[in-house]
């Protein structure tokens, strides 16, 4: 039902024959209760989300240390951001982070959709699918703190395993090169509950006609794949991307719990200098700035995801 | 289809390895760990169990308590506001629910230090629960008031005429009509906010004080860097009791709900 169409809440009904909402004050004090369902939400939302959000728009011009009253200074911290080169191994990491974390939780979510799709049968998909959503139960740190110990390079799972293949073992989290690459490796195989479901429900949605007429038509299942399943579940795949982005551009949980910025600052990532700029070293009015940047990234990239997706669409 | 079930089962059991691994080597004692590490045999010491229960066991107390309250708040504030939203036509509706809707894609890092500072400063709730529950129920309600606000507008116009024809109040039909029928929906988002609250760890960390009273996350981090790795007394078996023990408690409300839970998240409860 469109709202248009919706009778509006009134216990007199208006004297001429279109249905304009006015604003007078005593429109708005009819409708009062619309207002007050409204108002504990907005309430919690202004305190503790807009307020904040503004607040840290105009500290980001700001000299701010939490305790001194702000004094504006232009962009300086912009140009000391720029000059910064944690700050520019923070930016590569995360796009090598998200990045990363985008490929895997895309293929893993849209492959283990396709295998449960095809499995058709309610009650072993039913059980798969809880199997699947189940580890999203488990409290991320432990998570964590497993695949610390996997890589281990002494006692770990992970060196026990290249051990017996012949491989050389490896510092992992402690090797400057390629400790962002592990980081990202961490939680394999990156199976995200949710996001298989996501997936599972979009095939789902596409009507059998199209399948039956494929089958008939003789293509196997790689080229069903390829020119029908995927081009129809796009809206949901570009769901799964932009959220998976927005979370892996913003944590910082991995490098704050396994390497404290890495071996000499080769993992950190904007949003560990923000905490740590921020809470530890007082430097408030920067890391607001930090923030502003990574604000913007997320916009851009939402926005890229969003066009990217219909593109394809059309 | 034989070929789709074993690779569905191969995945599967790679997800789950790390975990089981946890549970083999809880039952260690620590020289089993240190040379029989991948062994599965007997005897197994559970007694790593009783030792770090008593260290987990209040932290997971006060995350049930946060978490399911946070749930509560979220809930109750979201279908006050997802009813407005759906069924009312006001000056400003669609300001206001743009307005909520943009707050998922604020990075909430750009907030955060700001968000300290107004919570410990000006709102003097350092080392309180509020300071938890005030930021977590803010995010937390906008995706149910997304979910909600489609929900109700699917309720059809009938049950609410006849009920304002016998004389209910707004209040009235919300409570007895709107929420009985959306209860799975919110029981499942409900799920989805404790399980996000649960995670929660660097908020935590920094709002709250006493060691007593911290969650979970940060209670398995303390705990990790008392009797893991770099402490003075090495104690994996322990440790990696105490993370079994804290897997439990999700696991087990997932397990109980999951028919419930699966429907509902396949059904809509990710939204676009």
């Amino acid at each position: 039902m469109a709202l248009q169409n919706w009778p509006l809440v009134e216990k007199y009904p208006p004297s001429r024959g279109i249905r304009l909402p006015k604003y007078t004050l005593k429109e708005l004090w009819r409708r009062k209760h619309c207002y007050l369902f409204i108002f504990p939400t907005m309430a919690v939302l202004f305190v503790f989300l807009y307020y904040p959000i503004l607040s840290a728009l105009v500290h980001a011009f700001t000299n701010w240390d939490g305790y001194t009253p702000a004094k504006y200074i232009g962009i300086d911290n912009f140009i000391k951001m720029y000059q910064d080169p944690d700050m520019l191994m923070a930016l590569r990491n995360m796009f090598i982070f998200s990045i990363g974390h985008l490929l895997c939780d895309l293929v893993t979510s849209v492959g283990i959709a396709l295998l449960l799709f095809e499995l058709g049968n309610r009650r072993i998909n039913r059980a798969f699918q809880a199997v699947f959503v189940l580890p999203i139960m488990i409290p991320f740190i432990i998570t964590a703190f497993l695949w610390k110990f996997i890589y281990d390079p002494q006692f770990g799972l992970g060196n026990t395993i290249l051990t017996s293949l012949g491989l050389r073992p490896q510092l992992f989290l402690g090797d400057p090169n390629f400790a962002m690459l592990w980081l990202v490796f961490l939680g394999f195989p990156w199976v995200w509950g949710p996001g298989v479901l996501m997936q599972l429900s979009g095939l789902h949605g596409i009507s059998d006609e199209i399948h039956d007429s494929a089958r008939v038509d003789g293509v196997n299942w790689w080229q069903r794949v390829r020119k029908i399943d995927l081009p129809l579940i796009i809206p949901q795949i570009r769901v799964l991307a932009i959220l998976s982005m927005i979370n892996s551009l913003q944590t910082f949980l991995f490098q704050m719990v396994l390497t404290e910025g890495g071996p000499s600052n080769t993992t950190t990532v904007p949003g560990y200098i923000i905490y740590k700029q921020g809470i530890k070293f007082s430097q408030m009015g920067y890391a607001c700035a930090v923030g502003v940047v990574v604000l913007i990234i997320i916009f851009i990239t939402t926005a890229i995801l969003q066009r990217i997706g219909r593109n394809i669409d059309t | 289809m034989v070929v789709v079930k074993v690779l569905l089962l191969v995945m599967a059991i790679i997800t789950f390895y790390p975990y089981l691994m946890m549970i083999s080597f809880s039952l260690k004692s620590n020289s089993q760990f240190f040379q029989e590490r991948w062994s599965l045999l007997p005897p197994w010491h559970f007694e790593n169990y009783l030792a770090s229960w008593r260290i987990i066991a209040p932290y997971i107390k006060n995350s049930l308590i946060i978490s399911s309250l946070n749930a509560l708040f979220a809930s109750i504030l979201a279908s006050l506001a997802a009813y407005s939203f759906a069924r009312y036509r006001f000056p400003g509706h669609k300001l206001f629910y743009y307005l909520i809707i943009t707050i998922i894609m604020v990075p909430n890092i750009l907030y955060l230090v700001p968000l300290f500072v107004t919570v410990t400063r000006q709102l003097r709730l350092y080392n309180t629960y509020f300071a938890i529950w005030g930021p977590l129920v803010a995010s937390g309600q906008v995706m149910m008031i997304m979910v909600l606000r489609s929900f109700y507008q699917s309720l059809s116009e009938e049950i609410f005429e006849s009920a304002r024809i016998d004389g209910a109040s707004e209040l009235n039909m919300l409570i007895r009509i709107a929420i009985p029928l959306s209860l799975p929906m919110v029981l499942t988002m409900g799920l989805l906010n404790m399980n996000n609250v649960w995670n929660e760890f660097v908020w935590p960390l920094m709002v709250i004080r006493d060691k007593q009273a911290l969650p979970l996350s940060v209670g398995i981090f303390y705990f990790s860097s008392s009797v893991g790795v770099g402490a003075s007394l090495l104690r994996y078996g322990e440790m990696f009791a105490g993370y079994t023990i804290g897997s439990v408690p999700l696991c087990l409300l997932f397990v109980l709900t999951s028919k419930y839970f699966l429907k509902g998240l396949a059904s809509g409860a990710i939204k676009g």
